[in-house]
């Protein structure tokens, strides 16, 4: 579902991608790991198409970003660390905007079957997403995903700043979504969120995949000392 | 594809600030038009009571004269309306130019064109209108619909504008936005498009209802300039929002896109048109009142000097004006030696209005052209030319009331000068003044390259802003203010 093939990308020389090969199935969930700078963010905005490989590709669905952008985005969904909705709406409002960009229009009662699906509390639903938590704006978003029935779910160290039952309330959305068939590719800093949700594990050092492991390979403390061995220079 | 522009209405609509900013903005155009429509109440008012002050004199003299004619009074030392130089001598006429297409937008005062110049026999419009000398020191004005849809409305524009995508940059959702599918730049244009029509649409039925109301009887002359003027406006907001699209798409926060959008407001609406005004006033110099009050002065004291000779040149020129009777000394003074010099007067100061009124015109003209580098300036002249302020309009006025002082000076110059009493035939004989509309093609001149100069800002700045948002990242361009 998810494909990258060689790729490179370099900033001023830099490389931020360097030989970059993984593939994320459907139903599956691939948790790239790493230090900052390691080209975990470089390489999901490759699959999305924000950034162009400056040599091989990525395929969504078969799709190269680069060649049909459009079908590419309504293919995926993405949620960012620090999900932004727009504060004076409320959850229904932002999710009927976000899904009318992806070229959906949905009833209001779907926008709620939606979010309360996500896990939103119901109270919440009509209310202003500026009184919201990082938690509740991330169930917006992926409440989006679902709306768009997105074959593919790219998240961006979503778990960071989300306190552990915010972030147990989130993995289990997402399993959700694996279970749906979803592609989930997952950058994060959360070796424990990684080793329970993802079914493939891949570190990256330099923008180079170093290591790829199976998330029921190694117990967390011995994932914890891989990772740490791993990206040791 | 047709629903995202109800999206981005409803976002707009939603976001506290910018029902603020709108309601602000027709709050202020709202005024504008009042004092417009206020001061062209008062106008009129003056128009109508003054007309009626020239009616009802000339009736009255007309009923005095029927009386003593009638042997029912008598003739009095002073006012008699059978002698020349008492009832006609001293009258001054209200004549009113053709009307401007829509005066209602603008509240400035004085008028550059009067609206009532009083016109006798003794009479030489000079001008008298301080601070018209030079038209570039004009460019801004009383609290009008000119001056509000020319130098605020491009700031609420900017306002409402240099946040469509540099905000959602600053605050991280613009990846959620491009990754929806829907492209950037897109979602820039719906946006723009929302908040032009949100600035563009009432803004616009306030100006029309305005006019319609105010100009309800000249509608056939009035509808063409607004439609003129509306389109003309439509273009220049069009410009705003295009420079605010062009910004959004590279700029990473609302405040780099606030400064940067500010500083190009500063040099399209303020800096432009002063250098532009500065190199018209020095390319065609205004006229110089002070060279036309010294030749005021010259041709005067030379007439007085040479009074006698004046005279005699006149009555040489016109013996059948010669008195027919001895008047006395108030008489003589009037009628022998004001009037003729006063002729001699207007024949040789007439030149020197008349270079005035060209200078005028002449600078004009440049700043048309000069329009071509600043859509505030095309959009300011367009908008006071169609207020009824381009010189054009004022020197054919002043061409009108010569005329009309010739007719009314040839009607009576006779009685005048020969002191032959007047009759009831002399009253209802008299001329009245009328203007004839400037001829269409004239004056449609005038507007052709204002607008052509806003079409052309408007169509390049769409051009440019459309392109820049096409190629619009979620991570934005080199302006970046901050971190």
């Amino acid at each position: 579902m998810l494909e990258a093939e060689s790729l490179h990308k370099s900033y001023a020389g830099q490389p931020a991608i360097d030989d970059l090969n993984l593939c994320v199935g459907k139903g599956e969930i691939y948790a790239l790991l790493g230090p900052n700078g390691a080209g975990k963010t470089t390489t999901i905005n490759c699959f999305l198409g924000f950034v162009r490989p400056d040599k091989g590709r990525v395929l969504v669905n078969g799709n190269d970003p680069a060649l049909d952008n459009r079908r590419v985005r309504r293919s995926l969904a993405y949620i960012p660390e620090q999900i932004s909705l727009y504060g004076w709406f409320t959850g229904v409002e932002n999710l009927s905007y976000f899904t009318e960009l992806a070229g959906e229009r949905l009833s209001r009662q779907r926008c709620e079957s939606l979010l309360i699906e996500s896990g939103l509390e119901p109270d919440a639903l009509n209310k202003r997403v500026s009184g919201y938590s990082k938690g509740m704006t991330q169930k917006v978003g992926i409440a989006i995903a679902l709306a768009k029935e997105a074959q593919a779910l790219l998240l961006d160290e979503p778990t960071s700043g989300l306190d552990p039952s915010a972030a147990y309330e989130f993995s289990r959305s997402l399993r959700a979504l694996r279970d749906r068939g979803v592609a989930i590719l997952l950058a994060t800093h959360d070796l424990f969120r990684a080793k329970e949700d993802a079914s493939r594990i891949g570190i990256m050092r330099h923008g180079r995949l170093v290591h790829e492991l199976a998330g029921t390979e190694l117990g967390h403390a011995e994932l914890e000392g891989f990772y740490l061995e791993a990206i040791r220079d | 594809m047709r629903r995202r522009p109800v999206a981005e209405w409803r976002l707009l609509a939603r976001a506290p600030a910018s029902r603020a900013i709108v309601i602000v903005l027709l709050g202020l155009t709202a005024f504008g038009a009042f004092n417009g429509a206020q001061r062209l109440d008062e106008e009129r008012d003056e128009i109508q009571a003054a007309l009626a002050a020239d009616r009802e004199s000339f009736a009255g003299r007309r009923a005095a004269l029927v009386e003593l004619e009638a042997g029912r009074t008598e003739e009095g030392q002073f006012g008699s309306p059978r002698k020349a130089h008492q009832a006609i001598l001293g009258a001054r006429r209200p004549l009113m130019p053709s009307p401007a297409e829509l005066p209602v937008i603008s509240a400035f005062s004085p008028r550059p064109t009067p609206s009532l110049l009083p016109v006798g026999i003794l009479t030489r419009h000079s001008d008298q209108q301080a601070g018209l000398e030079d038209p570039t020191n004009r460019l801004d004005g009383p609290f009008d619909l000119i001056f509000v849809t020319t130098w605020l409305l491009p700031l609420f524009a900017l306002v409402l504008g240099c946040d469509v995508l540099s905000g959602d940059r600053e605050r991280g959702r613009a990846a959620l936005l491009a990754s929806q599918g829907t492209p950037l730049g897109a979602i820039v244009i719906s946006r723009l498009v929302v908040r032009y029509l949100v600035l563009a649409v009432p803004t616009a039925l306030i100006v029309a209802a305005t006019v319609v109301v105010m100009e309800w009887e000249q509608m056939p002359a009035a509808l063409p300039a607004l439609v003129a003027w509306l389109m003309a406006f439509g273009l220049y907001l069009a410009f705003w929002f295009a420079l605010a699209g062009s910004v959004n798409a590279v700029a990473r926060s609302t405040a780099s896109a606030a400064i940067f959008l500010l500083s190009l407001w500063v040099a399209v609406a303020v800096v432009v048109p002063s250098l532009a005004g500065a190199i018209v006033s020095g390319i065609a110099p205004p006229p110089d009142r002070l060279q036309g009050i010294l030749a005021f002065r010259d041709i005067e004291a030379d007439l007085n000097r040479r009074r006698d000779e004046v005279t005699d040149a006149y009555y040489a020129a016109s013996p059948e004006n010669r008195p027919i009777v001895q008047g006395d000394e108030y008489e003589e003074y009037f009628v022998t030696e004001l009037y003729p010099r006063q002729l001699a007067f207007d024949e040789r100061f007439a030149p020197v209005t008349d270079a005035m009124e060209d200078a005028r015109i002449r600078q004009a003209r440049l700043l048309r052209i000069a329009g071509l580098a600043s859509p505030t300036l095309a959009f300011t002249l367009l908008s006071r030319d169609l207020a009824g302020e381009a010189p054009e309009r004022r020197r054919a006025f002043y061409a009108a009331a010569d005329e009309y002082q010739r007719r009314w000076r040839q009607h009576f110059d006779h009685k005048l000068a020969s002191m032959r009493p007047l009759t009831v035939l002399d009253y209802d004989g008299k001329p009245e003044f009328s203007v004839s509309p400037e001829p269409v093609p004239a004056r449609w001149k005038r507007t052709v390259l204002p607008l052509l100069a806003l079409g052309l800002s408007a169509a390049g700045a769409v051009f440019f802003g459309v392109r820049l948002a096409r190629r619009a990242t979620p991570f934005g361009g080199p302006l970046h203010a901050g971190g």
